[in-house]
């Protein structure tokens, strides 16, 4: 139990951590709220206007005033509200949320689809056509940019076929055909380099296992071979598989920035990146404290359950 | 069904044909609703408060405003039927017939109650500063009143017709929701950063207009996203056409690229902190540019040379030999930079962004340009947060503009050209040029067209000679849409941005 309050005390220090850096990095980074505010489009603010609208956001108040009204916002669950439409910061975290988090999870289950079988194929005849012309299209999805693939995704199935929808969003409960429509290209998008990670990953873990005593008795013991593949060599295959995986999607939380721009996904890398480029202090706070405490809560997850499974982790 | 390897490529093969036909159904129902790519989704629905180009093509689909611009750059009453100067100092306007979204009919009350709002302390609006010289305000009866100014003011009809002066109904809002408005639209449903839909305005003033059954209004903030759904026929019409795409769409017989070549503009403004408190080196920049090469290289051939000011084609406020004032002319550059003791050459920073390809391109084609006539110069690039942040604070020899006006009077320019105004990061600053802002003041208080268009000929003088502006280039500003839109008319010159207060005529065929 002490094992535990402690991991619980050093992940709230790490969450209080990420919000002092967070709040002084972007309050130092040049920029006025209230200048941009006010200079839209060709805007020319007056500088007594600039003056009262940073007295209306609370922008004149000292740093440590605005420091401790963060957190304190923080402890009582309140993000805040934005400095440019004056909406809640938490509430469209909210919203945004469920939507990047469905694009990965669609994106990480297509992934798996693709990239496990393709690697334990590979990895049955390492030297075989498949496993090398696999291998060439891994490379080739790996290192071809998002931005790139999407765009050639968006000029093949919409523009050229006419198949799909260039971009765009709409809610699952105003039209859900239209909203899988609108999932399509850029989960397939994010999918393509993810499964090249996951068919590389675990076609290395395959070639690692299936060469091991046990493998050798189930097929000695006369275990039919697809069962010997599935039930013995790839369960045990997953883990280092599973691992890059969820450090993946995790990496992807806050990272789709370009699929999400390219595709007109609005979802939580956009809101930040709009949020950055307003010097929209809240909300770059919000964001990335929730996806902090994303990280920082899986960890522990991790820890928890590592510390149950292995007593000598406690230790 | 058992869940084998056929059955779930069955499955597989079933959903993909769904998903395409679906896609052909979507495509196929466009019915009589405009679907709209925009630029951006409106940071707010506040009224009154500058959202950007974006925001007020949406402002002015569910609002209207007392007076406007027609396609020719007249002035036409929107909201207010007849308007006239009883003195010098006041103003009578009478509004015409016409109802709020939800029938009510718009009176002097709602439109005094508009202005109470825009002219409180702290309200943020973009016309604050502009409504100053309005110090009285009588309503008369329910369709006339009086605005009682300072000083005359010749420029009061033009500021009537600025983006977000919108008319709304007394008590409305509280300036934190959009209010309601008198526009040919009105918002039946907005998710923020997803999309808007509008339907029409049956109190509409305009008899027989809108016509369209609604207007769907979809953000796509990336350019080429934008462009690509207009290809796909996800939208019908876009904003903010990139130039790099404004080729392929003329060239396109299913799109139609609404244009106008003398749209928003590039311009230097200088920091007379510097060395370019010498007025000489002012001019040798502006006679070291090659601009044509600003208008092909940046805007894709889609734009003209700006050679002088802002002054609209066909305007009497425009002078043959002020718009072609500065020619490139480097022998003239280099002597004007001996003249000012600069002969072996002379440094200096310029400040623009990296974020705006615009802004970085001109930035860098400057640099290499005026290199030829031995002006080194530094670049400051950063993003524009910080680029706004440090023009405001006066950093920077000089620094790269882009800006396009919101009304055609020629007063509109005053707050680019007059460095002794309050220094913002948009114009000039640190000197002054004698004389400059007594001339600009009495154009605006003089009612008599051929002695304003006398006074704005030697204001423009005097800003050409002192080079508080330097223009560069014009950049085309549109819209493309599908060849079934119809009746997209585009207003004037720099107004062009603004021409959805013409949209209220847009029709699907």
């Amino acid at each position: 139990m002490g094992w535990f309050v402690r991991r619980l005390a050093q992940s709230l220090v790490m969450l209080w951590v990420v919000v002092s850096l967070v709040f002084l990095s972007i309050h130092f980074v040049p920029g006025d709220p209230a200048e941009l505010l006010l200079a839209q489009d060709g805007g020319s603010p007056d500088p007594l206007m600039v003056q009262m609208l940073r007295e209306q956001l609370g922008l004149d108040r000292p740093l440590p005033e605005q420091y401790s009204h963060n957190v304190m916002g923080i402890l009582r669950g309140d993000l805040g509200a934005s400095m440019v439409d004056g909406s809640s910061v938490g509430q469209e975290v909210m919203r945004r949320l469920p939507r990047t988090l469905e694009l990965i999870a669609a994106a990480g289950i297509l992934s798996l689809l693709i990239g496990i079988p393709a690697g334990v194929l590979s990895a049955l005849r390492p030297r075989g056509r498949f496993s090398r012309g696999a291998a060439v299209v891994a490379g080739t999805a790996q290192s071809v940019p998002v931005f790139v693939l999407g765009t050639l995704l968006v000029v093949l199935f919409a523009q050229v076929l006419g198949w799909l929808p260039a971009g765009g969003f709409v809610p699952f409960s105003r039209d859900p055909g239209k909203h899988l429509q609108l999932l399509v290209l850029p989960a397939a998008t994010i999918a393509i380099g993810l499964s090249a990670i996951v068919f590389r990953i675990t076609r290395a873990s395959m070639l690692d296992v299936l060469p091991l005593d046990f493998i050798r008795t189930a097929r000695a013991k006369g275990v039919p071979a697809r069962r010997v593949i599935i039930r013995h060599a790839l369960r045990n295959a997953l883990m280092p598989v599973i691992t890059v995986f969820a450090l993946q999607l995790g990496g992807l939380l806050a990272g789709t920035v370009l699929v999400e721009t390219v595709f007109n996904w609005p979802g939580l890398s956009g809101m930040l990146v709009a949020g950055v480029n307003a010097r929209d202090y809240p909300v770059v706070t919000g964001v990335l404290v929730v996806v902090s405490a994303f990280y920082i809560g899986l960890n522990l997850l991790v820890d928890i359950i590592y510390g149950i499974t292995d007593p000598r982790v406690r230790k | 069904m058992q869940l084998n390897r056929r059955n779930l490529l069955k499955i597989a093969t079933m959903s993909g044909a769904v998903l395409a036909l679906g896609g052909r159904f979507a495509q196929a129902q466009g019915g009589q609703t405009l679907r709209v790519g925009l630029s951006t989704y409106p940071p707010h629905l506040r009224p009154w408060v500058n959202v950007g180009y974006s925001g007020h093509l949406l402002c002015s689909l569910i609002n209207r405003t007392l007076i406007n611009y027609n396609e020719q750059g007249q002035l036409v009453g929107e909201l207010a039927e007849s308007w006239e100067n009883e003195t010098p100092e006041t103003w009578r306007f009478t509004l015409r017939e016409s109802h709020f979204h939800d029938g009510s009919p718009v009176t002097a009350q709602d439109v005094e109650w508009t202005f109470q709002q825009i002219q409180a302390d702290g309200s943020g609006a973009y016309m604050f500063d502009a409504l100053r010289p309005i110090t009285g305000f009588e309503v008369i009866d329910e369709r006339n009143f009086r605005l009682t100014t300072d000083e005359p003011l010749a420029t009061l009809p033009a500021l009537m017709t600025f983006p977000f002066l919108s008319i709304l109904k007394a008590g409305s809002t509280d300036a934190e929701d959009q209010g309601i408005g008198a526009g040919p639209y009105r918002i039946a449903y907005a998710e923020k950063g997803v999309s808007i839909e509008l339907e029409p305005n049956e109190h509409y003033f305009k008899p027989g207009l809108p016509t369209l059954a609604g207007i769907t209004i979809t953000p796509y903030v990336d350019e080429s996203a934008r462009v690509a759904a207009l290809n796909a026929g996800d939208v019908d019409m876009i904003d903010y056409v990139p130039w790099s795409a404004m080729a392929a769409i003329e060239a396109d017989p299913a799109l139609a690229l609404h244009k106008v070549d003398a749209g928003a503009f590039m311009y230097l403004s200088f920091n007379g902190g510097g060395v370019f408190a010498d007025p000489r080196l002012r001019q040798a920049v502006a006679f070291g540019l090659r601009r044509d090469e600003f208008v092909k290289s940046i805007f894709f051939g889609f734009g003209a040379e700006m050679t002088g000011l802002p002054r609209a084609a066909g305007s009497p406020y425009r002078h043959d030999d002020q718009a072609a004032f500065w020619g490139y002319d480097p022998e003239r550059a280099k002597a004007l930079l001996k003249e000012a003791g600069h002969e072996n050459g002379l440094t200096v920073s310029l400040l623009s962004t990296s974020q705006y390809s615009m802004h970085r391109d001109t930035a860098v084609l400057v640099q290499a340009q005026l290199a030829e006539i031995g002006i080194t110069v530094n670049l400051t690039m950063p993003d524009w947060a910080t680029r706004v942040n440090l023009g405001n604070q006066g950093a920077g020899d000089f620094a790269v503009q882009g800006i396009g006006l919101d009304n055609l009077d020629p007063d509109a320019v005053t707050t680019l050209v007059d460095p002794s105004l309050s220094p913002t990061y948009l114009r000039s600053r640190n000197f002054e040029v004698e004389g400059l802002s007594e001339a600009l003041a009495q154009g605006r208080s003089e009612m008599d067209e051929a002695k304003r268009v006398d006074i704005y000929r030697r204001a423009d003088q005097m800003v050409l000679e002192a080079t508080t502006f330097c223009g560069l280039c014009y950049r085309a500003t549109g819209f493309a849409a599908k060849a079934s839109v119809q009746d997209l008319a585009m207003l004037p010159d720099q107004l062009s941005p603004f021409s959805s207060v013409l949209f209220d005529k847009l029709k699907l065929g």
